[in-house]
């Protein structure tokens, strides 16, 4: 929402989440909530989707954190499959499935940008490489922070890749 | 006399010279290639916070470094990402209100940005801020959660003013995000 507000306050500026928790959200709102963030801004928005650096989202609305990386796995496959496809026919096991509904409304970007975000976890970051997606890399523990080239490396690597796709 | 630190960070410098003290995270932007020029721009930034004007270039970590030692905010994250296309070049509109440590020193503009073309290189770095909607650290500086997110939003439309690419907000679900009320 704050993002919704600057949009309509701002011109060129690209207005990004950092990071949305998709493991505790529906792929569906959130895609419908990010395609009418950049309608208004008229495609200046990106995503960013990570599993979160806390844990309070989880018990919040419901999951279980055990499930935390088949949730993203899953959760982020049906974002995709949303983005690709104004029509969708999926099924999974934390949300119910879609038999071809349309998702709207759709986003001025086409497809939007999606980023997978990660902490220090690569194994996320594997996965974002292995989807072709750019990816994101958050230090955030201080004590790691100073010597923290090893995710610096990771960025840089895939964000080429991503370069290269967009090129 | 502000020395520079990077002749192709300027406006990242001047945005973080304006902005940063309010921000608990900084996404730096940056096209593969040019992340120790970039750590070297923010260390200089962490130093204008501490001295009043941009000291010499530091080496790289030092930001983390500063980041790590300062009191006053956590950094939440700090983050490199690179962006596929550069940004144009934009003249900042004279006479807007300056936003973070200036505002409160009673000026109405602010001299780093009004009157002056503010160029992003294509080549150079982007200016990229991420931001939880954070309720400050110190007590004297505590505002009520509608001040603080309507004050975010002014942030960004100034972030957009001085060239910055892309601002984020991130979610959280903490009491200390946005929720800190005036004592």
């Amino acid at each position: 929402m704050i993002l919704a507000a600057a949009a309509a306050r701002t011109r060129q500026i690209r207005l990004t989440s950092a990071v949305t928790v998709l493991s505790a959200a529906d792929p569906v709102r959130m895609f419908q909530q990010f395609a009418t963030l950049d309608l208004l801004s008229q495609g200046r928005a990106e995503m960013v989707v990570g599993r979160g650096s806390s844990i309070e989202a989880f018990p919040l609305f419901g999951f279980r954190l055990e499930d935390y990386d088949a949730l993203f796995a899953e959760k982020l496959e049906l974002l995709l499959k949303i983005r690709e496809n104004e029509h969708v026919h999926w099924s999974g096991r934390f949300r119910p499935a879609l038999t071809g509904q349309g998702v709207y409304p759709r986003p001025v970007q086409n497809p939007l940008p999606i980023w997978v975000g990660v902490g220090e976890r690569h194994s996320r970051s594997r996965r974002a490489g292995v989807l072709g997606l750019p990816l994101m890399v958050a230090s955030l523990a201080a004590s790691r922070i100073a010597s923290g080239h090893s995710s610096t490396c990771i960025a840089r690597r895939d964000v080429r890749q991503a370069t290269r796709r967009t090129s | 006399m502000r020395k520079s630190v990077d002749s192709q960070c300027q406006t990242f410098q001047r945005a973080i010279d304006i902005l940063s003290s309010r921000w608990n995270a900084l996404i730096l932007n940056v096209p593969a290639g040019r992340v120790a020029a970039i750590q070297r721009a923010v260390g200089a930034g962490q130093g204008a916070r501490r001295q009043g004007a941009l000291g010499p270039a530091q080496g790289a970590g030092s930001t983390r470094a500063a980041a790590a030692a300062s009191g006053r905010r956590s950094a939440r994250s700090r983050e490199l990402r690179a962006h596929p296309h550069g940004p144009g070049v934009r003249r900042a509109g004279a006479g807007h209100r300056a936003l973070g440590p200036r505002a409160g020193a009673g000026r109405t503009t602010n001299p780093a940005v009004a009157g002056h073309n503010i160029r992003l290189e294509r080549e150079g770095c982007a200016g990229w801020i991420d931001s939880f909607a954070a309720a400050y650290l110190e007590e004297s500086r505590a505002v009520s959660p509608s001040d603080r997110v309507r004050e975010l939003v002014e942030q960004i439309e100034h972030a957009d003013q001085v060239g910055l690419d892309v601002f984020g907000i991130g979610e959280h679900h903490a009491k200390s995000i946005s929720t800190r009320r005036r004592p």
